[in-house]
């Protein structure tokens, strides 16, 4: 911890030393992790992997003119280096009276940081990891008879520190936590072989589910796909499984980025305050919720997050901003900034959430003569630019209402404006593991490519 | 670093490209000559010697493992790029670390560190040693220091242009897109160097060192009319000196993604369903390294979790296709002086003619499928944050002989795949995915309407199988794939002549 005082200190007087350099505005942003994993094969550990690491990102304003750099060497030399190139290269951008750190008042950090560190997570030991590895690769192997072996079994935990220093007296540091367990589990059966995989993520130790249910529902997820085929290719109504619905959600919010409206460039430009989507589409991002992996007092440019409403029963409300974009497009940053040492800040989110309906999930299946539920994506055949969607998907035939036979080798494809419109119905069970809460479903309709 | 998901949990063997690709790339800043030329000196001019190195492998050894070894790198980054025709951002970075590595049948510890006090590399190489349990010991043989032999002739080290240089070739990016035509509304584009050094020392007696350099170039068009809006994106580099973009020229990579970008507007709904694909050449490839590349990775044929688990012998593709994956040819993203356990890099024959020859291995599951065998060279790593895992290089199909007009004449009704984005594959049961990001329609015999982005999906073997006719114009793509697999990228080259293929599914959005 010591040293770690003495690092900051040491980046407290980088940032000084930079402005007196002749910058106008710099930020430090400042990151030390530590990360153990383990995975199991064969009963015994396969890999042990463990590590701490630092690192910082510079960035510099000159005369409304941005320059960036990063190092992982933290010695006297590798900062004054890194201030030192930053400085020149700032010379070398364009002036942009947009660019800068955000306003000093709007830094304020009035709200106790969410809960998001817990010690417990910090104090898991390698003997824990170990076991926990082990148990989950035999409880995967003994689900059935033709699950054969697993790609991939393990568990894991991560402390991280944040913190983030600026020129206009800005100086705040957060830490969180994380505990995780995942199975990706092969099952064959007739010369097929098929993989799926499940996990679950936490901040606090307490709040991860049984491993060994997380193992079993790996392998769940696998045997039900033996004898998937391929299907005639047919305009179907399609439901997704929440962790599908949450992948569509990140999906969605990357159109709603600032810069991309402001450049014309996503499907939504000019929507605001327009219905874009079903009424049942509700979608927050919040960065205040205790105990989710997507929460931090501060985004990465330093401004609290809260919690806002980004469609709220089927109206777009807002775009997404960060400091520049706000300036140029005259709105207000929004406070979901990404940034990592080894970045600008760009705009991102927090934790997202699709508020989940009132349809129970099995409802969701009722009245569907033939559909298909999709269980498993691939490829990102996404283009927020004009929303045409087409990716590779596996899942399960729906008939007269039920789950029957397992479907491989098809896409799914429309535009992604019809689909929020078509979406018809919205389950009620919501699934929050990591930083994007999502329930089920359900399209009216979409371009089922197969046969 | 990062305390979200392990990426690995979400992206798995997911094939990346474009500007915000995964890609590590870029070097110094203007006026660094200096230290440029220091690290032409021993161990990178890290605080490291050999002394140190011996001392880490003794201690990696210590609880009984059966290998060790460290792996030091250390990369200097830098990228500039514009947006709305200005230069929005330049940027440096520098990452150095050291990674150790003990492995004791499968089982394997890692560690590492970004701090290279002998004390905290110490405390790494303990941290590593812990996967043996028990007591162990290894007389430290002498360590014969040498250095790759470089594979890529490299006339003027991007890092050391200066950034005025860079700018100015993607002010000529910016000035060709919008001047292409009145329906250009967007140009972003970017180039990024890397200078990299690496040493791999091992508990076999090997100490190597290696320096490299990367670059690439990269325009993103978006083009808008009353109806539509479209985008197009192309680029390319690889392991080559400033002197690359003399040849392959800002002018001609800001047209050509211009061009993707004004072409396709008022595209069409793909018809969806299986139909006959005419596939152009070059960074059409990642067919193969999709369809079949992954699943001859060593570590999938090990776990038993590949389809083509014991198929080495057999009929896996149809006659005509005969695929090579070769880190040695010069100048290609996909090359390297050595891999990421200090291996040459080689030349390989995969498939010969249909038939199955080998699998692509790093030195762990070469060892684990045969004692007997060695790495093929494949041994990769993203950093020295990572294990190496066996992965790809420059992966391609030899040419047939067939001409491109003949290929497009011989179909019917069909679609022309000309551009492509990313794809992923599932390698239990070979399904994979590629994207079409410039198609057109074939009817009777030539091309016409531009489509609709569309995914392609299909089988591995049964892809391959489909495979009746490929052209003599063989190609490798332009240089900007990023392979990623189990949260690592890396740097890869995929190739392809025409080829058609019979059958396989198109995911349109328009039912026949």
């Amino acid at each position: 911890m010591d040293h770690r005082k003495q690092q900051l200190d040491q980046i407290k007087r980088l940032v000084d030393r930079v402005k007196r350099g002749g910058a106008e505005q710099v930020d430090a942003f400042f990151e030390w992790g530590r990360n153990t994993e383990v995975s199991a094969r064969h009963g015994e550990v396969e890999n042990l992997k463990q590590a701490v690491s630092t690192g910082v990102g510079l960035r510099v304003f000159r005369e409304h003119r941005l320059g960036f750099g990063y190092t992982s060497d933290l010695t006297r030399a590798g900062l004054a280096q890194l201030g030192e190139r930053v400085l020149a290269l700032a010379k070398e951008t364009a002036a942009d009276e947009n660019n800068g750190l955000p306003a000093a008042e709007s830094l304020r950090l009035e709200r106790a940081h969410p809960d998001i560190f817990d010690p417990a997570v910090e104090a898991i030991d390698n003997d824990w990891l170990v076991k926990t590895a082990i148990a989950m690769e035999k409880e995967a192997l003994a689900y059935d008879r033709r699950v054969k072996t697993c790609e991939q079994v393990g568990a894991g935990a991560n402390v991280a520190r944040v913190a983030l220093i600026n020129s206009a007296g800005f100086f705040a540091e957060y830490q969180v936590s994380a505990v995780w367990c995942m199975a990706d589990v092969v099952a064959e059966e007739n010369g097929q072989k098929q993989s799926n995989y499940y996990f679950d993520l936490s901040t606090h130790r307490g709040d991860l589910r049984d491993p060994l249910w997380v193992a079993r529902m790996g392998a769940w997820r696998a045997v039900r796909m033996l004898g998937a085929k391929k299907i005639p290719s047919a305009e179907l109504p399609v439901v997704f499984e929440p962790d599908m619905a949450k992948g569509f959600v990140g999906q969605l919010v990357s159109a709603l980025n600032g810069d991309l409206a402001y450049k014309k460039s996503t499907f939504l430009v000019d929507k605001l305050g327009e219905k874009i989507a079903s009424p049942l589409v509700t979608v927050v991002d919040d960065g205040t919720l205790a105990r989710r992996s997507g929460s931090r007092p501060f985004d990465g440019e330093g401004l609290p997050t809260r919690r806002q409403a980004l469609i709220d029963k089927g109206v777009l409300q807002r775009f997404v901003y960060d400091t520049y974009t706000a300036n140029k497009a005259h709105a207000k940053p929004t406070g979901m900034a990404s940034r990592s040492y080894q970045s600008l800040p760009s705009i991102g989110s927090n934790n997202l959430l699709l508020e989940p309906g009132a349809t129970p999930p099995a409802e969701l299946l009722k009245g569907i003569e033939r559909g298909l539920l999709v269980t498993s994506m691939m490829g990102s055949g996404v283009n927020v630019v004009n929303g045409d969607y087409s990716r590779g998907a596996n899942g399960l035939l729906i008939e007269r209402g039920e789950l029957t036979s397992p479907v491989q080798e098809v896409t799914i494809g429309g535009n992604m404006l019809q689909m929020l419109a078509d979406i018809d119905a919205v389950g009620s069970d919501l699934d929050w593991r990591g930083s994007i809460g999502a329930p089920s479903i359900r399209f009216r309709k979409l371009t089922v490519s197969g046969l | 670093m990062t305390h979200e998901l392990p990426v690995w949990l979400i992206s798995r063997r997911e094939f990346l490209q474009g500007l915000a690709a995964a890609g590590v790339l870029a070097g110094l800043a203007p006026g660094a000559v200096a230290e440029a030329m220091t690290r032409e000196l021993r161990f990178g001019g890290l605080p490291i010697d050999e002394k140190l190195i011996r001392r880490l492998l003794t201690r990696a050894m210590s609880r009984g493992g059966e290998f060790a070894e460290v792996y030091v790198q250390d990369v200097l980054t830098d990228s500039v790029r514009l947006d709305e025709s200005k230069i929005r951002s330049a940027t440096v970075g520098a990452m150095r670390g050291v990674g150790v590595r003990v492995i004791k049948g499968i089982k394997v510890g890692y560690a590492y560190s970004d701090d290279f006090s002998p004390a905290a590399l110490e405390r790494t190489a303990d941290t590593a040693a812990l996967i043996a349990s028990g007591a162990g010991s290894w007389t430290p043989h002498p360590l014969e220091p040498r250095m790759a032999k470089p594979q890529s002739p490299i006339r003027v080290n991007s890092s050391e242009t200066p950034v005025s240089k860079k700018v100015a070739m993607l002010m000529a990016i910016n000035d060709t897109a919008r001047s292409y035509d009145a329906r250009v509304k967007q140009v972003t584009a970017a180039f990024e160097d890397a200078t990299s050094y690496r040493l791999v020392a091992n508990t076999e007696g090997l100490l190597i060192e290696d320096r490299d350099v990367m670059a690439r170039l990269a325009a993103y068009v978006i083009a808008a009319d009353a109806h539509d809006r479209r985008t197009g994106f192309y680029g390319g580099g690889g392991r080559v000196g400033f002197e690359h973009y003399e040849t392959f020229t800002p002018v001609d990579v800001a047209k050509r993604a211009a061009q993707i970008a004004v072409a396709t507007l008022g595209a069409v709904d793909a018809p969806a369903g299986e139909q006959t694909v005419v596939l152009a050449n070059g960074w059409s490839g990642i067919l193969l390294h999709e369809a079949i590349g992954h699943g001859l990775e060593a570590d999938f044929i090990r776990k038993g979790t590949s389809l083509y688990t014991g198929k080495v012998g057999q009929k896996v593709a149809g006659e005509q296709c005969t695929v090579i994956d070769d880190a040695t040819l010069p100048n290609k993203r996909g090359t390297f002086n050595m891999d990421d356990e200090g291996s040459a890099p080689q030349r390989k024959v995969l498939i010969d003619r249909g038939v199955l020859r080998g699998y692509m291995s790093d030195r762990l599951n070469a060892k684990l499928l045969d004692p007997a065998a060695h790495s093929t060279g494949n041994g990769r790593r993203e950093s020295f944050r990572h294990m190496p895992i066996p992965r790809m290089s420059n992966t391609f199909l030899a040419p047939g002989t067939a001409t491109p007009e003949d290929i497009i004449k011989s179909v019917k009704k069909g679609l022309y795949a000309k551009m492509f984005g990313g794809g992923q594959v599932d390698i239990a049961n070979g399904n994979f995915v590629f994207e079409v990001a410039e198609g057109y329609l074939i009817e009777d015999g030539r091309v016409t309407k531009p489509v609709k982005g569309a995914m392609l999906i299909g089988v591995g073997p049964v892809a391959l199988q489909n495979v009746s006719l490929v052209g003599a114009d063989a190609a490798l793509d332009p240089g900007i794939g990023t392979c990623g697999k189990d949260g690592q990228g890396v740097p890869v080259g995929v190739g392809l002549p025409h080829v058609r293929i019979d059958k396989i599914t198109v995911g349109g959005t328009r039912t026949a």
